[in-house]
Parts: structure tokens; sequence; C-alpha cells
């Protein structure tokens, strides 16, 4: 499916999870997003803002590069039920090119999406991975517990970017 | 746009599902299954009011199909807005200034 | 594939096929402009295509309807037929999804495009037609041309290449679009008549446009960073930024927020005095 992010807020995403922190190796955040073209068979994801995970948030676990606590979730799923949107945990490797999850994204992000789908089950959830000029996303449509993987995901802007 | 929380409640005083959308820095209330006037048909539809100047009327009233009335009406106008297709006539409120449901009113009495 | 065709277009970027070639671009409008801008992105290389267009070729298109020809007239051939003989005579292999109506009647796949050219008549089409560009994302390149009588002075041609990026400007933000030009054509219902129509202006703003897609694809100049906003002035000869943009104080749009885009959904009234 598609996804479509202003470039304007792919930086400043990928500007704020650049930040270091003193205790994660790496930040994440949350982005909000609105599911267009819904009742076609070409659903589109929208992207809209960007909710960083606060600095008190983040657990000290040395065997993880983030860790977040309860209350980023709650926070989360707050935001979800605030806005109406559906809501996208995020973070960024910091390199050219296609990003991969790691299995320790691939194991565990998935229960905070659960936790965001109870939020607001009629609005996509996901887990998007930015690099520096590109991004790939898992994608939990409403009604379905399967992600989907082979996502076409449109920066844009200028330039206009397409990643398949 | 911003409107007082009373005029609103007014509106859904007339219609209980009244809720407000933004598109392109125009205010719309949405008015679902609002009641058309006597010997109408048919007896609801759905509604966009815009109570602001849109393209040279100073109010409008937008319906989701073209209602039959008594009144011989000149469906001047097919919008897309809200990615839906709307009707509406072409009909002018001169006075300004009127609270939401006034205006409301003084549209639909064009299909008396 | 196709290296000897496209060897010419190498300064685009090492890239730039896989670019261009992953692009869908929609084309609301398939007339004097319109068919200009399908006959230039198929020469690109261009290869997936959403196109419509309810109307028919008439002798009147004769002066300005690329690809079209007296029997298509005759025949009374789709525009969109027209469109895909001349897209398909360039690429056998274009993937075009053509929609013989107004894209109001059938929107779905629009909203699967990476984006769209508007050569639609009149300024209440090309509100809805950025509205829906807006609410999903998509780029709309917009073109237009019209001639008009001043009393006794010659005709005065001109007309306009915008770019509506979301998250910029929008028409309305660039006083392109504003409720004394959509007043005026509502006094008329909306008809935009049958406005005066030639081709090279057509062709030149067409140019234009295609232009603009491809460095937004390629980013083969680096320094497409700004709103476009191309003022045609068809006496004098001359494409130049209009004057508006000097005095734009935003870079961001004030009319299709952030909390506009997807499917619409009722907002929540709140209980203050302030409804956002």
């Amino acid at each position: 499916m598609q996804l479509r992010i202003l470039r304007a807020l792919y930086e400043r995403i990928n500007e704020d999870l650049a930040r270091s922190h003193e205790v994660a190796f790496e930040r994440v955040g949350f982005v909000s997003a609105k599911l267009g073209n819904r009742h076609s068979g070409e659903p589109v994801v929208l992207f809209a803002n960007h909710y960083p995970v606060a600095d008190q948030n983040y657990i000290d676990d040395p065997s993880a590069g983030a860790r977040i606590n309860s209350d980023a979730i709650r926070e989360a799923m707050q935001v979800v039920l605030d806005t109406g949107m559906g809501l996208f945990h995020v973070h960024c490797h910091a390199h050219r090119g296609r990003p991969g999850f790691s299995s320790m994204d691939l194991d565990e992000t998935p229960d905070v999406v659960s936790s965001l789908r109870v939020a607001n089950p009629n609005e996509a959830h996901g887990m998007l991975l930015l690099s520096n000029d590109e991004c790939i996303a898992h994608v939990w449509m409403p009604g379905s517990n399967e992600p989907v993987f082979d996502n076409r995901i449109t920066i844009v802007g200028y330039p206009l970017r397409i990643t398949m | 746009m911003e409107y007082p929380v009373e005029q609103i409640a007014e509106l859904k005083e007339i219609c209980s599902g009244a809720q407000q959308y933004e598109e392109g820095g125009i205010t719309y209330f949405f008015l679902p299954k609002l009641r058309t006037p006597d010997a109408c048909s048919p007896e609801e539809v759905d509604a966009l009011l815009c109570p602001t100047a849109h393209h040279g009327y100073t109010s409008r009233l937008f319906l989701a199909e073209r209602v039959a009335s008594q009144q011989s009406l000149n469906w001047s106008t097919t919008a897309r807005i809200m990615e839906r297709m709307w009707h509406a006539i072409s009909w002018n409120i001169p006075q300004t200034n009127l609270r939401l449901a006034q205006v409301l009113a003084l549209q639909l009495r064009a299909f008396r | 594939m196709f290296e000897e065709r496209f060897n010419r277009q190498s300064f685009l970027g090492a890239d730039w096929q896989q670019r261009i070639e992953n692009a869908i671009v929609g084309l609301v409008g398939l007339g004097g402009g319109g068919s200009h801008i399908a006959q230039q992105l198929a020469h690109v290389g261009f290869l997936n295509y959403r196109i419509w267009d309810g109307d028919v070729a008439e002798d009147s298109n004769l002066n300005r309807l690329i690809g079209a020809n007296e029997n298509d007239v005759e025949n009374e051939a789709p525009k969109t037929e027209i469109a895909r003989r001349l897209i398909n005579g360039l690429r056998r292999n274009a993937n075009i999804a053509a929609y013989n109506c107004k894209w109001q009647d059938d929107p779905e796949p629009l909203r699967g495009c990476d984006m769209i050219f508007g050569s639609v008549d009149g300024f209440a089409q090309r509100r809805e037609l950025e509205a829906c560009a807006r609410r999903y994302l998509i780029p709309l390149i917009d073109i237009g041309m019209d001639v008009h009588s001043i009393g006794d002075e010659p005709p005065r041609m001109g007309g306009q290449v915008i770019l509506s990026m979301p998250g910029g400007p929008c028409m309305s933000c660039l006083g392109f679009l504003n409720e004394r030009v959509l007043a005026q054509e509502g006094e008329r219902y909306g008809d935009a008549g049958p406005r005066p129509q030639v081709v090279w202006p057509n062709g030149i703003l067409a140019s234009s446009a295609v232009g603009i897609a491809v460095d937004l694809l390629t980013d083969w100049t680096r320094s497409l960073r700004d709103v476009i906003y191309l003022e045609y002035d068809g006496n004098k000869g001359t494409l130049k930024p209009h004057g508006r943009l000097q005095y734009l104080e935003r870079r961001s749009c004030i009319h299709y927020t952030v909390e506009q885009i997807g499917d619409p959904s009722a907002m929540t009234v709140v209980d203050s005095a302030t409804v956002q």
C-alpha cells in the first residue's frame, strides 16, 4: 500500500531522533497518520504530526537501542484518543539507503502497536523506520491482524522521492 | 473559523448530528439527515451549510440530492466538497451577521 | 531497455529513469493543455498514467488537441482514447488507466497518483481538484490560459503554471483563487464558456509543467526548493515568476491544514468558546 509523508515532517522527525539521550543509544517517537481512500482497493496512509517520546520515559537498558516505559505508551494512546488518528512508532537508522527493522524491532514493537489499535481500531497503525534518505513501514490496517510489509512510501516535497 | 458554542448548539437543536468541517479555508457544517420543509421530497437529506461567502453568495446550503418542492427551484450549482458531490440552488440571502440557525432557516425558506 | 532512446537524458541523474518510471501521474483534463502534457510525459519516459476526460473530439478542438485528427472528430473519439493512442505510440508498455468522465465521478484512482497535472476549465474546478490533492498529499501542477479583450486594445493573452505542493502555499495563498474570481464565475453559473484557446501557449505552459515534474522527481537542477507560480504573458512572450511571490510572507499553507488530510471525518465539537 501507499504511505505519504511531507518532507518537512520527515526532516523534522530525523532531526529530533538524531538528538542524543542520556541513557538511550537512540531515540524513538510516534507519528500520527490518517487513512485515505480506505474504501478503495488502494488505501493510503497519510502522516500528520510527530510526537517525540519525552526524555524521562526512556528506560536505562544497555541491551536495547531504546526502551520506553509504560508512560510513553499511555501518552501515545492518549494522542490516538485526542486526535482520532492512527499512530506509528518511529525511529531512525542513521545511514543512507533502505533501512531494515532489527529482530528486536520486529519482536517488540508490534506489542506497542497492539495498544494503539485498542485506542482506535478504525485507523491504520504501525511502525516506521527512517534512514537519512529513505524509509520503510509495517502497517496494520483496521480489521486486520497481519501487517502489510510491501509498501510504497513517498516523501512529498522538494524533491519528491518514491521508495518501493 | 470559530463559532460560539451556543450557536452550534442551536444548530444541533435543528439537526442533532451537526458537525463542523474545514476545507480550503472555508468552514462548513455537515447536517446529516436534515429534515426538509413540508411538501418537499425526500423528507430528509444530508446537507452542508456554508455560513460565509461562497462563490458570490453570502451563504450557501448544499444538499446531497436535488430536493423536489412546490417551489420552482434553480439548481445552479454542483460542487465537490469534503469528497462528496453536493447540489445548491441559486438563492442569496442579503442579510449578514446572522446566527447559524438563522442562516439555515433563511436558506430553507427557498424550499417552502 | 530504451538506452538508445534516452541516452540524451542522462544529465537528469544516474537513476532518473527509475524515478520517472516508478511515478504514477494523474492527468485531469485532456484538452489543449492536457494533450500536450500527455505527449511530453510519454516522450520523457513516464510509464504509469491515470487520465480523466469526459469529452469527445470535436472539430473545434482540432486547432489545439495534440494527437487528434479529422477521423477522431468523425468517430467522436473520446479524448482519453486519443491520449492513450498518443502515449502508447511512444511507450507500448505504458500502463494507462483511462476514465471517460469527470474525475469527480471516479475519484478513487486519482488519490493513488504521485502527482497530478490539472488542465481544467474554471476556478471552481481548480479549487475542487486542489482540495483533493491537498487532502491526499499529492503535488498538483496546474496550467491554464486565457485571452480577453479590453476595449479597442489588442486582446491580452495570459496564463499560469502553478505547483501546489502540499504543506506549501496553495492557490488561495497565492491569490490565484479568491472569492472575487469565484464569485464572477459563479455569476455565470460556473460556466467557463467557450474561451479562446490556441495551441502555442498551451505548448509553453505544458512544457513548463512537464519540466517541473521531471525536476521534482529527478532533482536534476538541485535548485527546485520553493513554490512555483509562473505567469505567462502571451503578448510579450514571457513566462516568469509571478510578481505576487515577492509579497508572499508565509511558505506554509493557512487554508489546508494537517487536520484536513485523509478521508473526511466529523470534527468533534468541544465545550469551549473556540472550536477548531
